[in-house]
């Protein structure tokens, strides 16, 4: 039972429809916003000029950049020193880093509210919070991203090389594993910054005023400028994670087996989920 | 060329060495800690609270009213479990006939862009995704309109984007390209000397699907099954976003106990919400586990 | 490289007499005129063979020459644009793979992950709907015959290459087909596996009786098995015969050189079926190119075999180069025109002709072949 081409190109087609559609549409109408048949940025520039806007954006990106830099402060270097030193910890670790998958976002946020409660106003009363979370909700694919370029160095023979022409810790981390890991590191910082941006239910829940938590209060005012701002994020976000694909694929792995990078014992340092044993790294 | 032996990475030396210095393990302790304080502490605190009645005391009373048939929640989650089941269930099917399209493309473009997309479109989802479906399926929405235009205003036929119909609709969006990727592997990995030895062995093509192709497939199946049930049963944004809790799903519930419109008495019922879904959760992360493991033991 | 005994038994006759392996002898089996072409790539080109019952057929050539082509053609899992293929008389050009009743085995990864062996063995019975008892005994029986009944259980990411590949031949007899297709079935084993299970498949055909046929770019494993061997090139058999003849009496240039060693020696016809080389004059039979026109410049084609390279203080040529390879030891001569020649030596021997002696060349034996020096060089 071989596909047929006319199977292939009707199943994508439609795939690809059902997929761009709605964002055709909302294109159309933001662009119309409210009068068919005449397209204007009207919507655009009410966007702009919305208020709140500045400062709703202004706290997810910062809540944002915190997530990533504690993100990327606390795996690289556990991640090195694990491949280093306890390589057999490594499935333990994976399958930890695993376990937000398993404890839905509305949960967290209880047990945060309800275990922290008490905890001085600056850590649960700001968006420092938020950050701190949002590490844990990207943690799956942060790990993954991570391990899997560090899986795909030789660290021992780099570190060694290393500490044979008389290089210290610091130097070390700074000049030769940090460079090595780069994509992998990037790809954390992107998934993160992605996440961060988008998360909804944590920041609406606690009463924090990031950009989705705004968007949806400005839905009920003017349907068309949410929707301009809907789009412009998305588009926004996709570029981001484009960018990390595009980034990622210079280095082609072969994989088989079943397993995403959420889920799989093994990682890769894309957004694409992954493939479990048998990579082949090129180096 | 003798005399010089040969020589090997010493790793099992260092491991050796290390081994007697496991205080060493000092190294991982932030990680764990990090996870313990964010990420365990709380769930803990949510399955404790949930057998705490409001004097304090340790006590079935909530589980007992979750459990009640003259409350909502047993509504809310039946309504959840739906929503998540009909989702990953339609999700999973179509996703399965794009995957088998998609690999039996020759195009490496189409391939890459593909997959590319699903990534994308997997990570694809809550406020922003649920607006761009009101702009095209909502009442006010272009589709909407044109399909009016030709006679056949959908909701004047009772079809509503706000209702569980368009959240299904909506989940389609970031669950289908996860199927796609996770798929991808496991019918990439059907050999075609499978196939082919099926056929020089007298099996039709109906014959080597359903005695190789779809028994070696449903492990894999299943555990996307899983994770995307787990994906949608958990979701709140764009539920939230879409129906601002006209349809009763328990995250939505929950938020709305800790949004503070809770009757004074039900202060720790959020928690035994959250056990519930701790638990079912749990249970298809248990049965992906499970279902994980044989796959990888047969697709080496 | 040095090839010693040949099979040169004659085409085996008929009922293997194994624990109820297979009854009756084989088909015959023809290609007439197939032709095939992927684009502008001709894989078939007119291609035509004969294989009796019963009989080991090897393809060889290199890659690209249309031999897994030819087989998957039989096998059906490749249509052809033109031609036919007869098994047991009948025209079987249009009948679908899995009607076809023949027995394929790949080159690698071909069982079924979700069966162990004994399920993998018995699945052509499964698939004709035979009850289970059956089944197991049969595929029991074949799984002995491979000498694996221990591993039945197994499932084949728990077997070794080797392993694999014989549960995949106990797979292909199973339902005791007309035919035995084999894919390059050793290529993808380790040396030592490889020649052990070379022996064995080759035991077994001819135990079973079934017409086998069997691709390959390794001579050494067509010489070796195959009751005769095709040579092919370019989508056509160049040469069809039993290895010895194929080895000792090519009849192109082609096969001269793919099959076996040849050193090329200048030379220069001075009569009908007359050569002289080196100084001394050969004869050469019109039928390997003693009919060439007098004063053509040629290459003559000679096996290492038929070189001796000795010692000899006064000697033209000088040794270049000695191998040693275990068992024996490859020696290179050059020529004082620059002509390099390969001969081989026992390895007790070896050490007489180390590189920089001054050596002499004898010419023993035939000469395989001669062509047409193409050019200058």
């Amino acid at each position: 039972m071989k596909p047929t081409r006319t199977f292939r190109w009707i199943a994508l087609g439609l795939l690809g429809l059902y997929v761009l559609i709605p964002v055709a549409a909302s294109l159309q109408f933001s662009l119309e916003a409210g009068y068919k048949g005449r397209l204007s940025l009207t919507a655009y520039s009410q966007a702009l000029a919305e208020a709140g806007l500045g400062t709703s954006l202004l706290t997810s990106v910062k809540v944002a950049a915190g997530a990533a830099a504690i993100t990327l402060a606390l795996l690289v270097p556990t991640v090195i020193f694990v491949n280093l030193r306890f390589p057999r910890w490594r499935a333990v670790l994976d399958a930890v880093s695993l376990l937000p998958l398993g404890v839905p976002a509305v949960v967290i946020v209880l047990g945060v509210l309800g275990a922290y409660r008490s905890l001085p106003s600056i850590i649960t009363g700001t968006p420092v919070i938020l950050a701190l979370v949002y590490v844990i909700l990207a943690m799956p694919y942060s790990y993954r991203a991570i391990d899997a370029s560090v899986r795909a160095i030789d660290m021992h023979t780099l570190v060694d090389a290393g500490r044979s022409m008389g290089a210290g810790w610091g130097k070390l981390f700074s000049r030769v594993l940090l460079p090595s890991l780069r994509s992998g590191i990037l790809a954390a910082a992107f998934l993160t910054v992605a996440l961060s941006l988008g998360e909804y239910a944590i920041a609406s829940i606690m009463g924090f005023n990031t950009f989705p938590v705004w968007l949806v209060g400005v839905e009920g005012n003017n349907p068309y400028v949410a929707v301009a701002l809907s789009i412009s994020a998305l588009a926004f976000t996709w570029i981001l994670l484009v960018a990390l694909a595009l980034a990622g694929s210079g280095r082609r792995r072969r994989s088989r087996g079943f397993g995403a990078g959420l889920v799989g014992p093994e990682g890769e340092d894309e957004i694409t989920p992954s493939l479990a044993p048998e990579e082949e790294a090129v180096a | 060329m003798s005399g010089v032996p040969a020589t090997r990475v010493n790793n099992a030396g260092r491991a050796a060495r290390r081994g007697r210095r496991p205080w060493a393990l000092i190294g991982v302790v932030p990680f764990f800690a990090y996870v313990i304080i964010f990420l365990v502490v709380p769930a803990a605190a949510v399955m404790v609270e949930a057998f705490r009645a409001n004097d304090g005391s340790i006590s079935l009373t909530n589980l007992a009213t979750v459990l009640s048939s003259k409350q909502p929640w047993l509504h809310s989650y039946a309504i959840s479990l739906e929503l998540s089941a009909i989702s990953a269930v339609i999700a999973a099917v179509l996703g399965l006939v794009g995957t088998v399209a998609l690999v039996s493309s020759p195009s490496r473009v189409v391939r890459r862009l593909v997959t590319t997309g699903c990534g994308v479109l997997a990570n694809t989802g809550g406020v922003p995704l649920a607006f761009a479906f009101i702009a095209t399926i909502g009442n006010a929405g272009v589709v909407t309109h044109l399909l009016a235009d030709i006679g056949f205003d959908p909701y004047d036929h009772g079809f509503s984007l706000y209702s569980f119909a368009g959240l299904v609709i909506v989940y389609l969006y970031f669950l289908l390209p996860l199927v796609i990727l996770l798929m991808l592997p496991p019918v990439e990995a059907l050999r075609h000397e499978w196939r082919e030895a099926a056929a020089t062995l007298g099996a039709s093509s109906r014959s080597y699907w359903q005695k190789v192709g779809f028994p070696v497939l449903t492990p894999p199946f299943i555990a996307t099954l899983m994770v995307l049930f787990m994906d949608a049963f958990a979701a709140y944004a764009t539920a939230q976003a879409l129906t601002t809790g006209s349809v009763p799903l328990v995250p939505i519930e929950i938020g709305s106990l800790l949004a503070g419109n809770v009757v004074t008495n039900q202060a720790n019922l959020g928690d035994a919400l959250g056990l519930g879904m701790i638990v079912i959760v749990g249970a298809a992360g248990a049965l992906y586990v499970f279902v994980q493991r044989k796959t990888a033991r047969w697709l080496r | 490289m040095i090839t010693t005994t040949m099979a040169t038994a004659p085409p085996p006759t008929s009922a293997g007499h194994g624990p109820g392996t297979h009854t009756g002898g084989g088909v015959a089996v023809e290609l007439e005129n197939c032709r095939r072409t992927f684009g502008k790539v001709h894989a078939l080109d007119g291609f035509s063979i004969s294989i009796a019952p019963g009989e080991l057929v090897a393809l060889l050539g290199p890659s690209g020459c249309g031999k897994t082509t030819a087989l998957r053609a039989v096998a059906g899992l490749e249509r052809l644009d033109e031609g036919r293929v007869l098994v047991g008389g009948d025209d079987i050009t249009d009948v679908p793979p899995h009607r076809r009743n023949l027995g394929m085995v790949f080159q690698a990864y071909s069982l079924f992950p979700n069966m162990n062996a004994l399920e993998n063995v018995g699945f052509a019975l499964e698939v004709r709907r035979a009850p289970v008892a059956q089944r197991h005994k049969r595929a029991g029986e074949l799984l002995e015959l491979v000498g694996l009944s221990a591993l039945a259980e197994r499932y084949p990411h728990e077997l070794s290459g080797g392993q694999q590949q014989r549960v995949a031949l106990a797979r292909a007899l199973c339902a005791e087909p007309r035919l035995l297709l084999l894919d390059e079935p050793l290529s993808a084993l380790d040396a030592k596996v490889r020649a052990q299970l070379r022996d064995e498949i080759r035991r077994i055909q001819l135990e079973v009786g079934i017409t086998t046929l069997f691709v390959t770019h390794d001579q050494e494993e067509a010489l070796s098995m195959a009751d005769r061997v095709g040579v092919m090139r370019a989508g056509h058999l160049e040469q069809l015969g039993p290895p010895s003849e194929v080895y000792s009496n090519p009849v192109t240039n082609f096969v001269a050189e793919f099959v076996g060693s040849v050193s090329r020696l200048p030379g220069e016809v001075v009569a009908p079926n007359s050569v002289d080389v080196m100084g001394s004059r050969l004869s050469i039979p019109a039928s390997t190119g003693g009919d060439l026109p007098i004063g053509s410049q040629v290459d003559v084609l000679v096996r290492p075999e038929s070189i001796r390279i000795r010692p000899q203080a006064d000697g033209t040529a000088v040794v270049a180069r000695a191998a040693f390879l275990g068992a024996v030891v490859r020696v290179v001569a050059a020529l004082p025109n620059g002509v390099e020649v390969t001969s081989t030596l026992p390895a007790s021997e070896g050490h007489t002709l180390p590189a920089g002696t001054r050596a002499g060349i004898e010419l023993l034996g035939d000469v395989l072949f001669v062509v047409e020096r193409q050019g200058s060089e």
